[in-house]
């Protein structure tokens, strides 16, 4: 499991910074809820409004802590590693492309692409394109097999050819 | 039918070859991704959760209960060999495993971890036969109020459970609330934060929050480690011979059988609590070992009694994570959380009277929990064993390409919903940038789960009692588990404990 630290102040409260901002759609979107009927205090509203106070304390707690752990790790000069965004980018577009092209492509033809980039992504050592498309189509061929004809799934096929 | 002629009928289930077959191939599924550090059984079950959508129930819970077991055993294979724990609950046995691996006695250790898991699994699976009817006649007892306030305990204990991140495990367990809360109300026929869409009228499904936050998570996470970690690691190992993997019986003898029922114990009841898990049961029983041993020099220099207790205790948690999971909806540990997803896309909900009228579809479970501690670990150590060290050995890039494929292929086979899907890549995205940042990840799931229950009981109790909150106080099982919130929250919060200092990192 990775237990990495982000490389600044900045990146650490990123995310305490986005969940506040989450929680504040949510709160907004939760004092519009009306009711139906009337359960006093405790109705559809009272639960998600509970839970954003509590989550607003929370956030709070944990920025509070980052900034004081910031502040120690300033002096004693901290060596802390680095996200690899651009890794992080391309696994992501590539996941997002493969499941936006999925029904178009077909699962033959998506799998393939998503299969070989995730390779190149993953840095496959020692390892020539050839190698790489064949372990693409055969990474591809084994779970065809797996879903098609052992879980009997009917998995989508290229647009053209359907 | 009786319930002991069920759990035998359940047996009989799991004699059928394709039942069997499943079975078998959930271990050997299990034993590898709990032996691949990186990789857990909670991985694998996740991966396994749209998979369920087309087998029928009994094969899949089948399998399920394979590879908790197999998982929870395999984590002392990378853990004895190359000193990483394949999971989490191992991190105890790589102590007094590996010492022994640099003595040349790798075999050795392999073994006393398969026998500590063995007797461990089989004594955590017989208390689950035994102790379930009991569980179910309690939970009969329990009145709404209650069922709010044991959901609350629960919730407390899974966050309080953190230790070093309760606020960050808090703040985790309130984004999986949040996540339960979207679609239509629990009590009234309205629509909650669906922002005027109509696809979110239904709210989010448990399949692309377990995949997105276990599977893809993982993805994005090895990602960032590609050069590092096991998939670099070559060297060559000394060759294991199966004749080594037999501990000599003056060895089982010093570690004594008590020490194995104790910590088989202390695992089961460490597994009944919601979010303590294998990690916690197996420290403790270690912890609990190396107090009482007679030989508490050797622990840090490769005590196989060390090894004993801790996999006793992590395999019996399998079994006590069930019993609050099949009786309350309330998952023990992470894996028993998917679980309860199975039962749930399979139209099973989780109280008494799923012993009651669905016991030959549980039954088989606890068979397969059985059987794999009984038979599989001690033959698939026998016929995989020499072959365990080269698990290592296998790329990254292509283990985690196949996890990726079976991920999302699996998450649009469980839905057929392209939005699924992407939910499933959100959710991976949040639970990674969560999990770099050191935000536990299972309470997520947990409050998740809990959430509707919570808030329906909480409701439901003040609707009742005309929105007198005293109910909670003189409604006697509610009270219980306020108290026992409290006392937690002392011992746990409040005093911590002082450990005796444990030989971590030795």
């Amino acid at each position: 499991m990775v237990q990495e630290k982000p490389n600044s102040l900045f990146g650490k409260i990123v995310l305490p910074l986005f969940l506040f901002a989450v929680t504040t759609v949510y709160l907004v979107a939760a004092f519009q809820i009306k009711p139906q009927v009337d359960e006093g205090i405790v109705g559809p509203k009272f639960i998600p409004i509970l839970a954003s106070i509590f989550m607003y304390i929370v956030l709070g707690l944990i920025v509070r802590r980052t900034v004081r752990e910031a502040n120690q790790e300033d002096s004693t000069g901290d060596g802390l590693t680095k996200t690899d965004w651009k890794g992080l980018g391309l696994i992501v577009l590539s996941i997002a492309l493969y499941i936006s092209l999925f029904k178009v492509l077909g699962y033959l033809l998506g799998t393939f692409l998503f299969v070989y980039c995730l390779l190149y992504v993953f840095g496959l050592e020692g390892c020539g394109q050839i190698k790489r498309v064949l372990y693409s189509v055969a990474i591809t061929a084994v779970f065809y097999i797996l879903f098609v004809f052992i879980f009997q799934v009917r998995l989508p096929v290229l647009e053209v050819l359907s | 039918m009786s319930f002991m002629s069920q759990i035998l009928q359940g047996f009989v289930a799991i004699a059928d070859p394709s039942v069997l077959s499943y079975m078998v191939v959930g271990f050997l599924i299990g034993t590898f991704f709990g032996a691949v550090p990186g990789l857990t059984a909670v991985l694998a079950i996740a991966l396994l959760l749209p998979l369920t959508y087309s087998l029928d129930v009994i094969p899949a819970l089948v399998m399920c209960a394979a590879i908790f077991m197999s998982g929870m055993y395999a984590g002392s294979i990378t853990a004895t060999t190359i000193n990483i724990p394949g999971a989490p609950s191992s991190l105890m046995t790589s102590i007094e495993g590996n010492a022994l691996m640099k003595q040349g006695k790798g075999a050795n250790a392999l073994g006393h971890a398969a026998l500590g898991s063995m007797i461990g699994g089989v004594i955590g699976a017989l208390l689950l036969i035994c102790f379930t009817p009991v569980a179910a006649k309690l939970a009969l007892l329990i009145q709404t109020p209650g069922k709010f306030s044991l959901i609350l305990f629960a919730l407390v204990v899974i966050v309080i459970s953190q230790r070093d991140a309760i606020a960050k495990g808090s703040a985790s367990t309130l984004v999986g609330l949040m996540i339960a809360t979207v679609g239509v109300d629990i009590m009234q026929p309205i629509a909650r934060f669906n922002f005027g869409t109509e696809i979110l009228v239904e709210g989010i499904d448990m399949m692309p929050l377990i995949i997105g936050t276990f599977a893809i998570s993982e993805l994005l996470c090895q990602l960032q480690e590609k050069n590092s970690g096991f998939g670099s690691l070559k060297k060559e190992f000394p060759k294991i011979l199966r004749r080594d993997f037999l501990p000599p019986w003056s060895e089982i003898k010093e570690i004594g059988l008590f020490t194995y029922i104790k910590s088989a114990f202390i695992g089961y009841f460490i597994g009944i609590l919601p979010g303590a898990g294998g990690s916690v049961a197996a420290f403790v029983s270690y912890a609990e070992a190396m107090r009482n041993s007679k030989k508490p020099e050797l622990y840090g220099k490769g005590s196989r009694e060390g090894i004993a207790a801790a996999e006793a205790a992590n395999n019996s948690m399998c079994g006590g994570a069930f019993v609050p999971m099949l009786m309350f909806g309330i998952p023990g540990d992470p894996t028993t959380a998917i679980v309860l997803g199975v039962l749930i896309i399979n139209g099973l909900q989780p109280g008494p009277q799923l012993l009651q009228k669905q016991l030959h579809l549980i039954a088989p479970m606890f068979a397969s929990l059985l059987i794999s501690a009984l038979l599989l670990i001690p033959l698939v150590l026998f016929i995989f064993g020499p072959y365990f060290v080269k698990i290592v050995q296998i790329r990254k890039a292509i283990l985690y390409s196949c996890i990726a494929v079976v991920a999302l292929v699996g998450s649009y086979v469980a839905t057929y919903s392209i939005f699924q899907m992407m939910l499933a890549l959100g959710f991976g995205v949040l639970a990674y940038f969560l999990r770099r940042q050191n935000y536990p990840t299972v309470p997520m799931l947990l409050g998740y789960i809990l959430g509707p229950g919570l808030e329906q009981y909480l409701r439901r109790s003040l609707f009742l009692s005309d929105n007198n909150p005293m109910t909670f106080i003189t409604s006697l099982d509610s009270l219980f588990f306020l108290v026992i919130t409290v006392i937690f929250f002392y011992f746990m919060v409040i005093r911590t404990p002082k450990e005796k200092a444990l030989p971590i990192g030795g």
